[in-house]
């Protein structure tokens, strides 16, 4: 037999031929199942799942080492393309965990970014209203206490001034008797007391409100002088209330000589009444 | 005689291993059935990919339960397993579908809220 011949019949033996199938030394090219599989499993490799889903990865590629080992012992086989379906959609269940576990994370971390910026708006708003509310309740009660303080002082002022309400303003007629000597302008001793009274009352109003100090003389006497008596006696009891607290920049003087005067100017009476010195405070808002 | 001695021996495995002798189990046949009924209530009916895996595996059902019919036991059971895994895939298809809509829903609130001016009211 020649070596030919001996190959042949040797080829030809049932054991020799189930080895050489068994063995992956046949036809050994993958069926398509297979090459799905491999790409499939290899796709999943590169995804998220790897790192997300190692576990479902790992019998992905135990279930591909199956198909391997079916194509190894019978390529093309029914067994080959059995565990190679398998084995596709092993890889593929581990990729879809993958983005299931994917997807999972970001729902996770969008809704509690969600809470997040809901509880920051909450913050931030119940920190404006309680702001506000703060303002508010601080500015209405330093209001009630002003006006509480300027309805004291007011009172007191009752004993030693006249307050009315007027269109210009609160007015306040202080008796220039009791402010000033005969033909001085030099505050009294007593005069200082009762224009303390009146400087409280003052600091009691609000700042926006302008204040106006005006003198007034009686009608005895020569003109030009009562106008300048009057303007230096404005002007005393300015600079007094201004060194009491009350802000400069919020009042002013002006004397008004025998200008309106309250009272007739031909009795002693009359005349006394006309002597004054009105301090005007600005209605709120002017 | 030893590499003939060792090929007997994996024919041997590959026979242990295609189930000769076996035959068809109640889970190999049930769970699948479970699976198609998981896929069909996840809603894989609507995710086009889910729907064809469910479909797939009905078919591989159908091949089954014909093979089983005809008492070959065997690649019906192979029929169920390919059923199984196509079922498996479609539950997952169709719960992806759907919490990639959530998911998405959920940035899109924090887009909107992000987006919103300060005194808008949370939606």
């Amino acid at each position: 037999m020649s070596n030919l011949g001996r190959l042949k019949a040797f080829a030809a033996h049932p054991l020799v031929l189930a080895a050489l199938v068994t063995t992956g030394c046949g036809p050994s090219s993958p069926s398509t199942e297979l090459k799905n599989a491999r790409d499939a499993y290899s796709t999943t490799q590169r995804s998220k799942a790897q790192q997300l889903v190692p576990d479902k990865v790992l019998e992905a590629k135990q279930a591909l080492d199956k198909a391997e080992k079916a194509h190894g012992e019978d390529p093309q086989s029914e067994f080959e393309k059995h565990f190679a379906y398998l084995a596709e959609r092993r890889a593929q269940i581990a990729g879809v965990q993958g983005d299931l576990s994917d997807a999972e994370k970001k729902k996770i971390a969008a809704e509690e970014r969600y809470v997040t910026l809901l509880d920051e708006r909450r913050r931030k708003a119940e920190g404006a209203a309680a702001g506000m509310t703060g303002d508010l309740a601080r500015e209405r009660a330093a209001r009630l206490a002003a006006e509480s303080r300027l309805a004291a002082a007011l009172k007191s002022l009752e004993e030693i001034a006249k307050v009315k309400e007027e269109a210009r303003g609160m007015v306040i007629t202080l008796s220039g008797a009791v402010l000033f000597a005969s033909d001085k302008y030099e505050l009294l001793p007593i005069a200082k007391n009762a224009l303390d009274q009146v400087a409280t009352a003052l600091q009691s109003t609000d700042d926006r409100q302008k204040i106006v100090v005006e003198g007034y003389t009686d009608s005895v006497g020569d003109d030009a002088y009562n106008q300048k008596l009057s303007e230096n006696r404005a002007n005393s009891v300015r600079e007094y209330i201004v060194s009491k607290g009350v802000a400069a920049s919020r009042i002013s003087s002006i004397g008004r000589g025998e200008a309106s005067p309250v009272s007739d100017n031909t009795s002693p009476e009359g005349r006394a009444n006309n002597r004054r010195v009105e301090i005007i405070v600005s209605p709120k808002g002017r | 005689m030893v590499s003939i001695s060792r090929s007997a021996g994996w024919a041997l495995l590959a026979l242990a291993a295609a189930g000769c002798g076996s035959s068809l189990t109640i889970d190999a046949v049930s769970q699948p059935q479970a699976e198609v009924r998981a896929a069909e209530e996840a809603g894989a009916n609507d995710v086009p990919q889910a729907a064809l895996h469910l479909k797939m595996a009905k078919d591989q059902l159908a091949v089954g339960d014909k093979l089983a019919a005809d008492d070959h036991d065997q690649q019906a059971t192979r029929a169920y397993a390919r059923a199984k895994v196509d079922a498996e895939l479609a539950v997952l298809l169709a719960r992806l579908a759907t919490l990639q809509k959530k998911s998405q829903e959920a940035v899109d609130k924090v887009n909107a809220l992000s987006s919103a001016p300060p005194g808008a009211p949370a939606r």
